[in-house]
């Protein structure tokens, strides 16, 4: 493709966003949220596409885009308020636009909306009159030639058809026959259409022969002469056939005169042609790859007039790529993130000169290495929308099996996680859904008597914090039953009978193995395999479920994952001689210990002042067992993802890397404290701290400390 | 490696296994050879959190997270100070590779599979053991890898035998 069509391409592209941006806008108008800024936005981007249809000879689009920014210059100048604009106007004026573009990219002729085109003219001169002059400027724009990508097909045409018939020996001729067809652009915009029955079948084929035929219809103001100049520095003057467009009609009829006459060329028997037709065609396409001319397979008169390329397939704006493959593409990122600290790590021992310059060097390398990255698990990113979608279905058929009324309400559909992220949910979501249907939400007699309305609400949302997105399932029902949690945890032995579990510790239980509540077991929910496989799957991918529930006004859990499951940034600290991974989506700033003056409360936990306010610390090599602690330097404050602030106390910061996330479950299974682990420059593995998981594990310290009646550790309470 | 005995010379229309053979003190041990993926030297791992001292921690190998269990640490012999010339035996077990840490590899012997028999007591050291067979001088204990490669903590060890400090 040839610059100037590459970028007529790109601003074709351009044009779908600005056209989109310009419709967002126009909506907003239209409902009443617009102002200044909205139509200024509006005025940019109309603006924008004016400029480029003008400069890439897409004149079909310029008196809409032209009139529509006259229009909305009026707002913007005041002349008209906002409220008042005929937004249904605007928004038909760019559906024109956006079908006009449609028709340019197809290499379609351009469709004509002459109704918006005189609504339009008529709100802009119906304006104050200083605003008159500019209706009439379509007319003095400079009209760059004929529109090349909307051939007018009408008689009037001015221009060439060239029938070329090569010489079988053009091959040997030590010419670039794409080339010099190419060359005709400079013309205009030639249609080609390459005829390739005279290709012999393929035993017969010579393939230094060419048999191959092209006809070309060129619209152009300019003159035989210059034309043939082009085309005679390929082919001889017997070869070629110029006829003016006027003479078209003719033509054509004598060409379908002269077609029976051409399969008497030797070698053609057309039966075998078909067969082989694969071949010649691909011969073909060796010439004719360096421009993508249409191949047409023979048609009865395809010889004569040229057809137009609506044939032509449509641009392909998509492609479907095997997931194994984007697979093996974020392997390869997390490999190079690999390599890179490694570069970095060894760069450190080289003289101090020598490191600058390669430091330069990996520092660009380092951008590039996000920026790729950026992109594949943009590629690999998708909305969650695709899993929510299917869950009306399973409300409504569930709400019908159950006899309750349930409306399902969801947020956030657009928000994109990882693909292999969206996989795992669907089952775990799917499920969530029926409890909450099923156990969650009460029967309609029990909720009238509630004082509730009789229909259920079941909200199902997504939104990102920071490096994860959190998945909300929650519903205005009865309440997880502390009571009947308890009783079946303590005949199953899960609790002690005399033990004061709090209100929260009691939720949690729903997570236990076998603690299934239903008072029935349906056929929907409730033999008990329940929250405890949706929280090992949740844990599996690296995130984690929490439930809170209030009695009588409903249950919320709440899904926490990583966005994606391939690389994060980290914070690398030392703890007891070990380096660890603190995720910097977390951390909220680092501080000396001295100056967040810890404390120990009775009791023996400890504490720490962040900006005011207190938090626990937690000692992190006392708490992982990584060796003596007190070695502590740097506090680091930290948000889980229940939004408690904690404080961590480790040994050093060693620096601050991006790391490739290894599932520790695959190799191992769950470490507590750690959401996995990581290969770090120097090939040793380093784990990746769970801040979310930290108070959790504080509190199961203690608990088990005052259990065996020791001294108590430090308490997060 | 002591030679075959003449019981296990190959026999025609025999059943045979093919064993690795490995020490852990003065104890030997064997293993399906199919089981068996490669054999690195030492390299030191990062301990978990929270673990039973059997479990070593995770070796990067080549790319992949691998956990190191320590043999002799899992059957009551207490952790191996590791050095370069310990061997770690990267075994497949149910599709999930796991590091064996052992002392050192011996052999490889082919045994007929009648030759094996049945552990004596199948309670000791966490029903560790899938069979015994008689190599010559030597006792090879078959070990039940997925037994020996788990990160539960030990109930039974082996009856510590005086003369091997641990």
């Amino acid at each position: 493709m040839d610059p100037m069509a590459k970028l007529r391409q790109s601003f074709l592209e351009e044009c779908d966003e600005l056209l989109s941006a310009l419709e967002r806008c126009l909506q907003d108008m239209d409902s009443g949220q617009g102002d200044g800024d909205t139509v200024n936005a509006a005025f940019r981007a109309i603006h924008s596409i004016k400029g480029g249809a003008g400069a890439f000879g897409f004149t079909g689009l310029v008196p809409y885009a032209h009139h529509l920014e006259a229009g909305l210059d009026l707002l913007r100048a005041g002349k008209v308020s906002v409220q008042a604009a005929p937004c249904a106007l605007f928004l038909r004026t760019a559906d024109a636009l956006g079908a006009l573009v449609a028709a340019a990219r197809a290499e379609q002729p351009a469709p004509e909306f002459p109704d918006v085109l005189d609504a339009l003219k008529t709100f802009v001169s119906g304006g104050p009159a200083a605003q008159g002059p500019l209706a009439a400027e379509p007319a003095s724009l400079p009209a760059p030639g004929p529109a090349p990508a909307q051939p007018s097909a009408g008689p009037a045409a001015e221009g060439f058809l060239i029938r070329i018939t090569p010489n079988a020996n053009l091959f040997r001729r030590l010419v670039e026959p794409p080339q010099v067809l190419q060359s005709l652009e400079g013309f205009g915009a030639p249609e080609m259409l390459c005829d390739s029955t005279l290709v012999p079948p393929l035993e017969l084929l010579d393939p230094s022969s060419c048999h191959l035929r092209f006809t070309i219809r060129l619209e152009t103001r300019a003159e035989r002469g210059p034309i043939a100049e082009v085309l005679e520095r390929c082919f001889d003057d017997e070869e070629m056939d110029i006829i003016p467009l006027g003479g078209i009609h003719q033509e054509a009829a004598t060409a379908r005169a002269e077609e029976p006459a051409a399969p008497k060329m030797p070698s053609s028997p057309p039966p075998a042609a078909n067969a082989l037709a694969a071949v010649p065609e691909a011969l073909a396409a060796q010439l004719n790859a360096a421009r993508d001319l249409p191949l047409m397979s023979p048609l009865p008169d395809a010889s004569g007039v040229v057809p137009t390329l609506k044939n032509r397939p449509a641009m392909v704006r998509t492609i479907r790529v095997d997931l194994d493959r984007v697979d093996r593409l974020m392997n390869l990122v997390g490999e190079i993130v690999i390599t890179q600290s490694m570069l970095i790590d060894r760069s450190r021992s080289l003289p101090v000169l020598h490191a600058l310059q390669l430091t330069e060097g990996i520092e660009a390398l380092t951008r590039q290495t996000r920026e790729l990255q950026d992109q594949v698990m943009a590629v690999r990113a998708q909305p969650v929308k695709t899993v929510f979608q299917r869950m009306p279905r399973v409300v409504r058929d569930l709400a019908a099996t159950l006899g309750k009324q349930v409306r399902l309400v969801t947020h956030g559909e657009d928000t994109e996680v990882d693909k292999t992220i969206i996989e795992e949910l669907a089952d775990p979501l799917t499920h969530m859904i029926r409890n909450a249907l099923d156990h969650g939400l009460e029967k309609p007699e029990d909720r009238l008597a509630a004082g509730k309305p009789v229909e259920g609400v079941v909200t199902l949302s997504a939104e990102q914090r920071g490096g994860r997105i959190v998945i909300t399932i929650e519903d205005d029902g009865r309440g997880l039953p502390r009571d009947k949690l308890f009783a079946k945890a303590v005949s199953r032995g899960v609790m002690n009978a005399d033990a004061k579990p709090s209100a929260a510790e009691i939720d949690a239980l729903i997570f236990h193995a076998g603690l299934s509540t239903a008072e029935a077991v349906t056929d929907v929910s409730g033999r008990g395999v329940g929250m405890d496989v949706v929280k090992q799957n949740v844990e599996a991918l690296g995130g984690r479920v929490t439930v809170e529930s209030e009695p009588g006004k409903g249950c919320t859990f709440a899904l926490s994952l990583p966005l994606t499951l391939a690389v994060a940034d980290g914070m690398v600290v030392k703890v007891g001689g070990q380096r660890i991974i603190v995720p910097i989506s977390s951390i909220m700033e680092t501080l000396q210990i001295g100056n967040c003056r810890p404390d120990v409360l009775p009791g023996g936990g400890e504490i720490v002042r962040l900006r005011g306010d207190i938090a626990p610390l937690i000692r992190l090599a006392d708490l992982l067992e990584l060796g003596e602690s007190g070695q502590e330097t740097v506090v680091i404050s930290a948000e889980t993802d229940r939004g408690e602030i904690i404080g961590i106390a480790v040994d050093e910061i060693l620096g601050q890397q991006q790391v490739v996330v290894k599932s520790l479950e695959a190799s191992f299974g769950a470490v507590a404290g750690a959401s996995a682990a990581t290969i770090l420059g120097d090939g040793m593995v380093a784990l990746i701290l769970d801040i979310d998981a930290l108070p959790g594990l504080v509190a199961k310290r203690s608990a088990a400390a005052r259990a065996a009646h020791l001294f108590p550790f430090p308490s997060a309470a | 490696m002591s030679e075959p005995a003449s019981s296990n010379q190959p026999v025609l229309n025999q059943p045979m296994r093919k064993i690795v053979t490995f020490r852990v003190g003065s104890r030997t041990f064997g293993i399906d050879v199919a089981a068996v993926r490669e054999i690195k030297g030492w390299h030191p791992a990062t301990p978990l959190p929270h673990v039973p001292p059997h479990v070593r921690g995770v070796i990067n190998l080549r790319g992949m997270i691998l956990a190191v269990y320590d043999l002799r640490a899992r059957i009551g012999l207490g952790v191996t100070a590791a050095t370069p010339a310990h061997v770690i035996l990267v075994v497949d077990v149910h599709e999930r590779l796991a590091g064996l840490l052992v002392d050192a590899v011996s052999d490889i012997i082919d045994i007929q599979t009648a030759s094996v028999r049945p552990p004596p007591d199948v309670q000791t050291c966490d029903q560790m053991l899938s069979g015994v067979v008689i190599v010559g001088e030597d006792v090879v204990s078959l070990l039940a890898l997925d037994r020996a490669v788990d990160a539960s903590p030990l109930v039974n060890a082996f009856p510590a035998i005086p003369s091997e400090a641990a």
